[in-house]
């Protein structure tokens, strides 16, 4: 039959606690959000999240170091649209910290957040998932049927489970 | 006897030629010596102290704090470790068994099986694993030999082969096969957690391709180890699912974990656990397919010359 090997207890606990140190050492997850982050700057994503506000505040301060008149109107168009995403997404953190992805839900659908049209009515829908906009959004709302948006409750927030 | 003594004064002078070990009552010399302890505390907390006023005295012309030494910094330095830029590594890479894997020729297919008659935790085990790693199948072998299985696996199209391995109802052993004819790696497999046990409160992994990470695979065996893994996921990761799973390289460790994420913000991402952990630590890897007799072993873990030294990793 097959052959058996013993367990060497020496060796076993040797190689667990090195285990241990070396997943206190890893610090898991820093190094995976730092990679995430590492990604989303590198643009592997695309379009999907629309977080230029590093891209535009420098391009900002740029611009205002230059001359302020030069391309106004076009800043402003931009900076608008720019606000207008960032004001949604911060008001949005803030409340939504209960349920931690509807954030994801709404801020899937700004690929075609140009306009600002659609970001106003955004706004005003933000409390209704229902957009209808993306067909993105089927897969991901299905995965969370049954969370209400309606900001009511005052649990505490499920904050990010930061395990081991 | 005794009794506990009053308490130390603020400022307790030992005498120099003292020392807490002459005393021969265990009760007394016990009690010096925590005294003297706490007068050792006192004395570190005070330096401490001193130095930090100094530091903020000096303002910006502090030196820079010392960077305490890690194993990572004290890391060996392994002759072996790939640069970026090599051209002889990106040269192999581009034609090892891998090769069709990265050019898009294969789509990934695996199996994932055990060892004979496996039970519950590792049967449920291979289950998450299946859900984890898309397009993937378990499948039972009651004591069929793997050797046999490989031919009929390569004629369905199968890419790789995952046996778990189990001892006292518990998995302990990972063996990953790429299959046309590529590199077996053996592994040692450590504090599983099944997706229940992992504290959480997030739902099952969905069918979406997830996105791999791969951390710290330095060496040429760490990259293609790297590579080994890298190919059991397709290649396209699909965004919506924002899954992620990550092997991560830590001495000689790898750890893998399944997360799900969502950026708050430009510089924030939030990561929940999802599938199931577990720790692997390589023992061997070999050219061929599974064959433990007969196979040329690309590298194998000997204890006596590679435990030997505490900074010295291979992966």
């Amino acid at each position: 039959r097959r052959k058996l090997v013993p367990l060497r207890r020496k060796i076993e606990r040797r190689e667990n606690r090195r285990e241990e140190k070396a997943l206190i050492a890893a610090q898991l997850d820093n190094a995976i959000e730092k990679e995430l982050l590492e990604r989303l700057k590198q643009d592997t994503y695309g379009d999907i999240y629309n977080f230029p506000i590093h891209a535009f505040d420098k391009a900002l301060q740029q611009q205002d170091a230059e001359s302020e008149s030069e391309s106004d109107a076009e800043r402003e168009e931009d900076e608008d649209d720019d606000e207008d995403v960032d004001k949604r997404e911060f008001v949005e953190a803030e409340d939504s910290e209960l349920s931690d992805f509807e954030d994801m839900d709404k801020l899937e659908t700004s690929s075609e957040e140009e306009q600002e049209e659609e970001e106003e009515e955004e706004e005003k829908a933000s409390h209704s998932k229902s957009k209808g906009k993306t067909p993105l959004k089927g897969p991901a709302r299905r995965k969370r049927p049954h969370i209400e948006i309606e900001y009511e409750e005052e649990t505490e927030p499920s904050t990010k489970t930061k395990t081991a | 006897g005794d009794g506990a003594s009053p308490p130390a004064p603020e400022r307790v002078v030992f005498p120099p030629t003292f020392s807490v070990s002459e005393i021969k009552n265990k009760q007394r010399r016990h009690f010096m010596f925590l005294r003297w302890k706490q007068q050792q505390r006192k004395e570190k907390l005070a330096l401490k102290k001193k130095r930090r006023k100094e530091r903020e005295a000096l303002g910006d012309k502090a030196p820079p704090k010392p960077v305490p030494k890690t194993i990572e910094n004290q890391r060996v330095y392994d002759e072996t470790t790939v640069d970026p830029n090599d051209e002889e590594v990106a040269f192999d890479e581009a034609t090892d068994e891998f090769a069709p894997y990265f050019n898009r020729q294969t789509v990934p297919k695996i199996l994932i099986t055990t060892s004979d008659r496996p039970r519950g935790r590792t049967v449920r085990f291979c289950e998450q694993l299946a859900t984890v790693i898309p397009n993937s199948h378990v499948f039972y072998r009651r004591g069929l030999a793997l050797k046999r299985i490989i031919p009929q696996c390569i004629a369905r199209d199968f890419t790789d082969l995952i046996v778990i391995n189990e001892d006292r109802k518990i998995p302990n052993g990972l063996v990953l096969s790429h299959l046309p004819d590529g590199p077996t790696a053996h592994f040692r497999m450590s504090s599983v957690r099944l997706r229940k046990e992992i504290k959480r409160k997030g739902k099952e992994p969905t069918e979406h391709v997830p996105e791999v990470i791969l951390n710290n695979f330095t060496t040429r065996l760490g990259h293609s180890i790297g590579r080994m893994f890298a190919a059991l996921f397709p290649h396209d990761p699909q965004f919506i699912g924002r899954q992620v799973a990550t092997f991560h390289n830590q001495r000689d460790y790898i750890f893998f974990r399944f997360h799900r994420y969502i950026f708050k913000s430009e510089k924030k991402v939030g990561i929940q656990e999802l599938g199931p952990r577990f720790t692997l630590k390589l023992r061997s890897l070999q050219k061929g397919t599974f064959d433990s007799k007969f196979g040329e072993y690309e590298w194998i873990h000997k204890r006596r010359e590679m435990d030997t030294s505490r900074r010295k990793f291979h992966l």
